[in-house]
């Protein structure tokens, strides 16, 4: 039995040698579709961290509301792992169940009246202070990525960061192709004027 | 209104970006740990009964969204003209608690925008995309129900762009 390997999961993904580092994810996989919590688990360990990045990346920021994303992507892979057949990597797979679970989110946050700045109401943050520093730049630009509009934040990232094509983001959002290429144009206009550019 | 460039023109966006701030940008790709470890939550959430995986996600065809008020306040009257709405018919596979809560919601809220959805042409001409907007994410909630019917996330997402269609409905008729 797998659960009999997998003594101790590590600490973290990022947490570098990890005690399950060896074992072959696909094993992981299929132990964890069979119902075996531990393997989830170990599953979990390894990729919590990039999982939750692209959620925070999406939803703007860290706090409660991305870690009950993160939760609830978990939940949802456990649910739906008897049906992985691996025909995409296991994080791959994961990886865009997660952006869905976010970006189902986002949808629904966006008919919501407060989050109506989704068009102009969002203020810009403070000009940067980016005399050069590339930590500082990091930062400024992390933080100018987390104040766009929600869809248009959603566009870029899934873009520009996560390096997805607009056929996908299209898909994923529910948008046209059309659609999706004039947020992000729009995205990276706000974006480079909150960064101070001209 | 949101301009749309055409499918066919890929290099109306690539151009815009200058290449330093787009190697910072694909530099963010990092991982991040949550700064609470949630396992606890999953772990607790995963002695759940594993549902059957539904239908690949695919989005509806416009023409089936929920469109104008008209046709909903139709469907609506029709429903409302049912006795018995409440409970339906018993189908081969029960639905999950949350799913008969969600339809249950539905119906209830779509008896209040039926009630409320009689405005005036030209105001309803100036929130009809706001209208649309909220129909639109009601159903894509819908969809992943659907497709997750144990997910209190999401019901409770229903719940609230269903609040917020209602509280504008009610706000265009008070106007």
């Amino acid at each position: 039995m797998l659960t009999a390997v997998i003594e101790r999961p590590p600490e973290t993904s990022q947490a570098g040698a990890s005690p399950v580092a060896d074992i072959d994810e696909s094993a992981l996989v299929a132990a964890a579709a069979r119902g075996e919590v531990a393997a989830f688990e170990a599953l979990y360990r390894r990729h919590v961290g990039r999982v939750h990045g692209v959620i925070v990346r999406l939803v703007g920021g860290h706090g409660a509301r991305a870690e009950d994303l993160t939760q609830e992507a978990f939940v949802r892979a456990w649910q739906a792992l008897p049906a992985f057949r691996f025909e995409a990597a296991f994080s791959t797979w994961l990886h865009r169940l997660a952006v869905n679970t976010a970006l189902m989110e986002l949808r629904s946050r966006r008919s919501r009246p407060q989050d109506d700045g989704d068009d102009e109401a969002l203020e810009t943050i403070g000009s940067a202070d980016s005399a050069g520093h590339a930590t500082a730049l990091s930062l400024d630009l992390e933080r100018a990525v987390a104040t766009l509009p929600p869809r248009a934040r959603a566009v870029l990232v899934l873009y520009d960061i996560e390096g997805w094509k607009h056929e996908e983001i299209a898909t994923e959002l529910g948008m046209a192709i059309g659609s999706s290429k004039a947020q992000l144009h729009r995205a990276r206009g706000l974006l480079r004027a909150r960064l101070g550019e001209h | 209104m949101k301009r749309e460039i055409p499918d066919n023109d890929p290099n109306a966006i690539d151009d815009a970006l200058p290449h330093a701030l787009r190697w910072q940008l694909r530099a963010l790709r990092r991982d991040e740990l949550p700064r609470t470890d949630p396992w606890a939550g999953i772990a607790a959430r995963l002695a759940e009964p594993r549902v059957a995986p539904r239908a690949t996600p695919t989005s509806r065809p416009a023409a089936l969204r929920w469109g104008v008020p008209v046709a909903l306040a139709a469907t609506l009257a029709l429903a409302l003209g049912v006795a018995g709405w409440w409970q339906a018919a018993p189908s081969p596979v029960a639905p999950s608690l949350v799913q008969q809560e969600a339809d249950g919601l539905t119906r209830q809220y779509q008896a209040a925008f039926a009630e409320v959805d009689t405005v005036p042409a030209a105001t309803a001409l100036a929130v009809q995309p706001a209208f649309d907007e909220l129909d639109r994410s009601a159903q894509l909630i819908l969809d992943a129900l659907a497709r997750d019917p144990d997910s209190r996330l999401l019901l409770e997402q229903l719940r609230r762009t269903y609040s917020h269609r209602l509280a504008l409905a009610q706000r265009v008729a008070l106007s």
